[in-house]
């Protein structure tokens, strides 16, 4: 799917983090990866190898100790607007509706609200929660909740969207249900989407390209395509290349069982 | 599960929810009332049985009767005390919140803040009214000072920990959006620190009202406090009595008002339904 012009750059980004015992740790070591516009990449590894770190650098929400993120061409060092942003947890406002959580963006950017309100009700459709406009978040699942935060990182139709393991919090159903609702979403809407997870299966399910890191300190151990066909569905698991991928991975994280 | 109330009632299943809330929040009042009218009773019962002397522990009856006879004297001193416990309780919170916003709003003004309210805050507040009433006077004004100094400090503690409680995410996603500092205390912080505040103003009001009483002990010619004591001075332990009778149920109704309070600007909060503890 990717055009093959790259939007997001980041080049040799080391990350050092003093713990509190006063020691230095390096967490990211002289990373550097392209996305591609309109790429689905997925960044899997392990717990712990700062893959959610990467993902804040890339939004600049976090300052790397070294190298260089470039969006679009162009040096990025503050936060943008361009670039939307889903967490771990939904973290909805629990006094706004749903409707007033996706137009939160809106409202912080000092736009116009009405001029926004035809989009937001269509992304609450768009995630199949139509209906649920005016409910308060605490009356919705777990699963429902990220959907509404979806919608809320899409309503300033950002370019490129970042998510840092949005369907950790959830269930395997939901959380399968949720994955090809989002490459529906991502196909429909023309956005390229960095997608950190640690579930081997959802990276390969999901993205045009998994890149894999190894733990302590982070780099990039390899950057592998995915063959599977689009429009992808959950029953591709019991392919051969899925399987062919899959064990590509493990063995890239030194989790192949009975290696020599 | 619907939460049990206090006397696990069982009611019929067919009854509407809005119903059967109601009459599960009738028995938990219930429970409470005949706690309350037992104990009334054993305290009756103890004077009229234990021949205990009227100016050392009068019966509840005798109170209510005093209390009815100087029915004509207690409003104005009734009066007197709420807007003391009012004043001095929104004081604290207009001036609370304010400071809990610099105090929020940089390190260096929290560095620069924060240990010198704790070191006033360890500064008791009963020896610190007289020195109030030295400085601002023998009026009203005085009691307000004293119950807002009183107060102050958990409407502080409160709204610092709410403001602090916003996750991270949303503060990162806020600045990618670019808006000001101003806007994400306004849209963000404060919502979320509501609840944190309205248990902080919960404490604050019962703290206010022994602000009050304490500068009315202090030095006044008006107020419940003053009350009390004229009475004691004058052996009348029945109106001792009733005076801290009134000064408890002023304390209940305030603290109820917060909590209605809370009800109406944060009804996607849930507070713990617990009843006052102070």
């Amino acid at each position: 799917m990717s055009s093959g012009r790259s939007i997001l750059e980041l080049s040799h980004i080391s990350v050092r983090f003093r713990t509190q015992s006063g020691k230095s740790v390096l967490a990211l070591d002289d990373v550097s990866a392209t996305i591609g516009q309109n790429e689905f990449v997925t960044i899997l590894g392990p717990s712990g190898c700062g893959k959610s770190t990467l993902l804040k650098i890339a939004s600049q929400v976090l300052e790397a100790s070294a190298g260089e993120v470039r969006f679009e061409g162009h040096p990025l060092r503050t936060p943008t607007a361009r670039i939307g942003l889903v967490f771990q947890q939904p973290i909805l406002m629990p006094w706004r509706t749903v409707l007033q959580n996706v137009l939160f963006p809106i409202e912080m950017m000092g736009r116009r609200i009405s001029d926004h309100e035809r989009e937001a009700r269509a992304l609450i459709e768009l995630v199949g929660l139509e209906g649920f406009e005016n409910v308060l978040p605490g009356e919705l699942s777990g699963g429902m909740q990220q959907r509404v935060a979806i919608c809320r990182a899409l309503v300033y139709d950002p370019k490129v969207l970042l998510m840092d393991e949005p369907f950790a919090a959830l269930d395997a159903i939901t959380r399968e249900e949720l994955g090809m609702e989002l490459l529906r979403i991502w196909s429909e809407r023309r956005k390229t989407v960095v997608f950190v997870t640690h579930s081997i299966q959802e990276s390969v399910l999901l993205s045009d390209r998994v890149l894999v890191m190894t733990a302590r300190p982070g780099r990039v151990a390899s950057s592998i395509k995915i063959e599977l066909p689009r429009p992808r569905h959950v029953g591709m698991v019991s392919t051969p290349e899925y399987a062919a991928h899959a064990e590509e991975i493990r063995a890239l994280i030194g989790l192949t069982h009975g290696s020599a | 599960m619907q939460k049990k109330s206090a006397l696990s009632l069982d009611l019929p299943t067919g009854l509407p929810e809005g119903i059967r809330h109601i009459l599960r929040r009738a028995a938990d009042s219930t429970a409470a009332a005949i706690a309350f009218a037992g104990l009334i009773l054993i305290w009756e019962l103890a004077c009229r049985w234990g021949s205990v002397p009227v100016w050392l522990l009068p019966a509840p009856s005798l109170i209510l009767g005093e209390l009815w006879k100087s029915r004509g004297i207690i409003p104005p001193h009734l009066v007197a005390t709420t807007i003391e416990v009012v004043g001095g309780f929104g004081l604290a919170v207009l001036a609370g919140i304010p400071l809990s916003i610099v105090i929020c709003s940089s390190i260096v003004a929290r560095k620069l803040t924060y240990p010198v309210l704790l070191v006033l805050q360890s500064v008791p507040k009963v020896a610190l009214a007289p020195i109030i009433l030295l400085w601002v006077g023998y009026g009203t004004g005085s009691k307000i000072l004293i119950a807002a100094v009183t107060a102050f400090f958990p409407i502080i503690v409160n709204t610092t920990a709410g403001m602090d409680v916003v996750p991270a995410e949303l503060l990162q996603l806020s600045r990618s959006l670019g808006s000001s500092a101003l806007k994400v205390f306004w849209k963000v912080r404060i919502p979320f620190a509501m609840p944190y505040v309205f248990s902080g103003m919960k404490v604050a009001m019962a703290l206010a009202l022994i602000g009050a009483v304490v500068g009315e002990f202090v030095g006044s010619d008006k107020g419940l406090g003053y009350l009390i004591l004229t009475f004691l001075s004058t052996n009348d332990t029945a109106m001792v009595f009733a005076g801290m009778a009134l000064l408890s149920v002023l304390g209940v109704i305030l603290f109820y008002a917060v909590c209605a309070a809370e009800r109406f600007f944060c009804p996607w909060y849930r507070s713990s339904e617990s009843d006052p503890i102070i």
